[in-house]
């Protein structure tokens, strides 16, 4: 993924929005993670996290637009460690992000892309795992867009 | 006013009407069957591979963790086989085709069976395990073939007409 790529403007977007949501910044402040948390080091939790799908078999070109399907993971802490969240938490937190992707488009020239179409188009189920005690919540959103 | 008027043989057009559903319905379940093949096909492939043993991953830094994730397949969502437990659990059927308000209601699934806790982990990922959702990935490979298949059904059904066969 380039840095001019559709698929880098779309994850530069909905970065940007999500930093506009109180109740997601008020638990996870500015940790919207641009890749899946298996290829960072040193992540810290509450965190979200965005993900491009593999590409592979699907239309990606229509009159210069793109289609692709981004993973958003919401990465809690469980409320046994310390410092950490309850479910209600992330589902607070994943509601949030919801009602500003869900059907938000628009030009945005300083980012430099115009969304066409942005829809959740799956989420769950909800994931616990064991050794690290992180619930995590994973959600799954197509754009439809072209870079200005 | 009113007019009243008779159809002459409203019985043979309302049996002919019948005998063009049941073929259509038959073909679309046919059509639903071979996407089931298709899809159990592709999951199954995409969920066997073995070019690299456990060992072999363990050498090569755990490609899939956060040691030191690295795409080393094409597919990305390619997973490899290690007990076959995931493979000899997939779950895949269709459900048959009927007319229900005008719309036409018809499915064939493939997946894998819920008794396999680790796949949602293989597919969505965990904090330390990049995800590899080789379900969306298969059917998005798929998705040509089976919009062909399903064309077949609107261009191929036949209907008994007067004891005769005949293709629409």
């Amino acid at each position: 993924m380039t840095t001019n790529s559709y698929e880098a403007k779309v994850t530069q977007e909905i970065i940007k929005k999500l930093k506009t949501v109180t109740d997601v910044t008020k638990y996870v402040g500015t940790r919207i993670y641009p890749a899946h948390p298996a290829t960072i080091q040193d992540v810290n939790y509450p965190a979200i996290s965005i993900h491009v799908q593999p590409s592979e078999g699907q239309a990606i070109s229509e009159a210069g637009m793109e289609t692709i399907d981004m993973q958003i993971d919401f990465w809690f802490r469980s409320s046994n460690e310390a410092g950490g969240n309850t479910w209600d938490d992330l589902y607070e937190c994943f509601a949030a992000a919801l009602k500003e992707l869900h059907n938000n488009a628009g030009w945005d020239n300083t980012v430099g892309i115009n969304v066409l179409m942005m829809q959740n188009i799956s989420r769950g189920p909800a994931l616990f795992e064991d050794d690290t005690k992180i619930m995590h919540y994973q959600s799954k959103f197509r754009t439809r867009g072209t870079l200005q | 006013m009113a007019k009243k008027s008779t159809v002459i043989g409203h019985a043979t057009l309302a049996k002919n009407i019948s005998n063009f559903y049941e073929g259509f319905l038959r073909e679309v379940n046919i059509d639903m069957k071979k996407s089931e093949i298709i899809l159990k096909k592709r999951i199954t492939k995409n969920i066997s591979n073995t070019a690299y043993s456990l060992k072999e991953l363990a050498w090569m830094g755990h490609p899939y963790s956060r040691s030191d994730p690295k795409s080393i397949h094409r597919p990305k969502y390619t997973v490899h086989k290690q007990s076959g437990n995931m493979v000899d659990n997939i779950l895949s059927g269709t459900e048959g085709a009927s007319v229900n308000s005008g719309g036409l209601v018809a499915s064939a699934f493939a997946g894998i069976n819920d008794s396999v806790e680790y796949a949602k982990y293989v597919i969505y990922g965990t904090s330390k395990m990049v995800p590899r959702d080789f379900l969306t990935g298969s059917l998005r490979q798929e998705k040509k073939n089976l919009k062909e298949i399903l064309k077949r059904s609107l261009h191929e059904v036949t209907v008994n007409f007067h004891g005769k066969k005949v293709k629409l």
